[in-house]
């Protein structure tokens, strides 16, 4: 299977391309079905808000076929794309059908007005089952196959790219820059210093860490740890700790703004620094509610720190060789300026192509059609099909999870990254809630 | 790259039996990594993991320690 991966071109093999294929491919055909006069509103569908349990009886007695057709087109486009990434179309297929009715089970929970009364949002709920069940039972590896996280957030997120207007993305664009590069440094240098100065940790498995807490969690660990050679045992141990902290902070986060009453904008723009991956953002600020806590989650996170991965990892290429191994950068040919669009989270394209092909769209229908048929029409079913894959992520995140793997490191990794949340959470919330508070409420 | 560029391109670590970058492999190799992350991102591209050293790295031109791929 290695070589058959080698030998395929990377607009093939990478989750990040085929999300923007899949997510710029469902808005083209919403916006083609609108034209022809109809729309993907009834494929697009999901459970209503319930008191009696008669309601949701009605509801599948008259949807379920839907449901099916739902459920098989997203089975034929995730299998058939994952199966050219190299992944068992045998073994992905009925794993998703799996993932698909449980999430259908956790939609139609998390509607539940008791449900919604105790904040156990749809997210939250996919999550803490996810946990549950991924902790108490070993999961076939056939199944494992279909729990595809960030395959089904990166889709969510091109989607969510056709619902977030683009004169947005450029008014609150350079904000969320300044206020993530702002934590995103001091983040960085808080562990690298505390890891390589108080704990004597090596240089590159402080940046692993380093990287992890302020660019874009395990991903950044990663990118950072190829770029500067860390040990393999201290890319395993990055991946713990960061995705142990990221699990704390959905709930932590979840908690403490709902608890607090914080205005949603702000939640978001908090939680995109405050939060280590994007899956897992994506979790607290669904709960949060609305979706100025989205869209400012996502302007802070993919604009302001996501999309840099690149950067970090050629800057910290270029140290590792020249000061960390006194070698010449001339004679090191590892130092190459294509990792910047190589580590390019590449997904990012297609939530812009569709941020901009949706605002160009609605600026020729004019503000009255926008809102009287284009809003309903296709961005509403955009948008419960962006619910669907983050469901999906959510519940991929809790059974994947195995606390017994997780644990797996010393104590001297979880102290120095412990010791940048401290840093990174009140900085985030100082920054999201004075210094920056009025561009978050005018979102 | 070209095809003659390819052709007499030197050796690296992809061609090195040392060098491990099958993502699904590297799922197995680093547990947890599908939690939040995945073998098969662009942010890990062809990066992989040289069993000679121990180390994660993107590919380079071939060391001293090179064994062509079997």
């Amino acid at each position: 299977m290695a070589n058959d991966v080698k030998a395929k071109s990377p607009f093939l093999v990478t989750e990040d391309w085929w999300a923007v294929y899949l997510g710029l491919g469902i808005v083209v055909v919403a916006l083609l079905f609108y034209l022809l006069g109809g729309t993907l509103k009834p494929l697009a569908v999901s459970p209503p808000k319930w008191q009696s349990f008669d309601t949701v009886i009605q509801h599948f007695r008259t949807q379920t076929p839907w449901y099916l057709l739902q459920l098989i087109l997203w089975a034929v486009v995730f299998t058939v794309s994952t199966s050219i990434m190299g992944l068992k179309a045998s073994q992905y297929l009925p794993g998703f059908i799996i993932i698909f009715i449980a999430s259908a089970l956790i939609l139609v929970l998390g509607q539940w007005q008791v449900a919604h009364d105790h904040n156990l949002e749809p997210p939250i709920l996919a999550l803490i089952i996810g946990l549950i069940i991924g902790n108490l039972f070993k999961m076939p590896q056939w199944f494992e196959t279909s729990l595809r996280t960030e395959y089904y957030i990166k889709t969510g997120i091109v989607l969510l790219g056709a619902t977030l207007p683009f004169t947005l993305i450029i008014y609150a664009g350079p904000i969320a820059f300044l206020q993530a590069t702002i934590v995103s440094l001091v983040t960085f240098l808080t562990i690298f210093l505390v890891g390589t100065k108080l704990f004597g940790l090596e240089k590159p498995f402080a940046s692993v860490l380093g990287a992890g807490g302020a660019v874009c969690g395990v991903s950044g660990s990663i990118a950072v740890g190829a770029a500067t050679r860390a040990k393999k045992e201290h890319i395993s141990i990055g991946i713990c700790v960061v995705a142990l902290w990221a699990l704390v902070m959905i709930f932590f986060l979840t908690f403490f703004v709902k608890a607090t009453g914080m205005h949603e904008g702000i939640a978001g723009a908090w939680i995109g620094t405050s939060e280590f991956a994007d899956a897992a953002g994506f979790a607290a600020a669904a709960s949060v509610g609305g979706d100025k806590a989205i869209h400012a989650y996502t302007l802070m996170k993919v604009i302001g720190r996501d999309i840099w991965i690149g950067i970090w990892a050629f800057v910290l290429s270029l140290i590792s060789v020249i000061y960390w191994e006194k070698k010449s950068a001339a004679s090191a040919d590892r130092v190459q300026a294509k990792v910047i669009w190589g580590r390019f989270p590449k997904f990012v394209v297609g939530f812009f192509l569709a941020s901009v092909v949706m605002s160009i769209t609605a600026s020729i229908a004019g503000q009255d059609v926008f809102d009287a048929s284009l809003k309903p029409l296709v961005i509403g079913p955009v948008k419960t099909l962006r619910t669907w894959t983050f469901i999906f992520t959510f519940l991929s995140i809790g059974l994947t999870t195995r606390f017994r793997e997780i644990f797996q490191f010393g104590w001297k990794p979880l102290i120095v990254f412990t010791i940048g949340v401290a840093i990174n959470v009140p900085l985030g919330y100082f920054l999201s809630t004075v210094v920056f508070k009025s561009y978050w409420l005018s979102l | 790259m070209s095809k003659f560029r390819k052709k007499h391109a030197a050796p690296g670590c992809t061609e090195c039996d040392h060098f491990e970058n099958d993502p699904a492999r590297l799922e197995s190799i680093f547990k947890g990594m599908t939690i939040l992350c995945s073998a098969y991102a662009s942010v890990r591209g062809d990066s992989g993991i040289c069993r000679y050293d121990e180390r994660f790295r993107m590919p380079r031109t071939a060391c001293e320690h090179f064994i062509p791929k079997e």
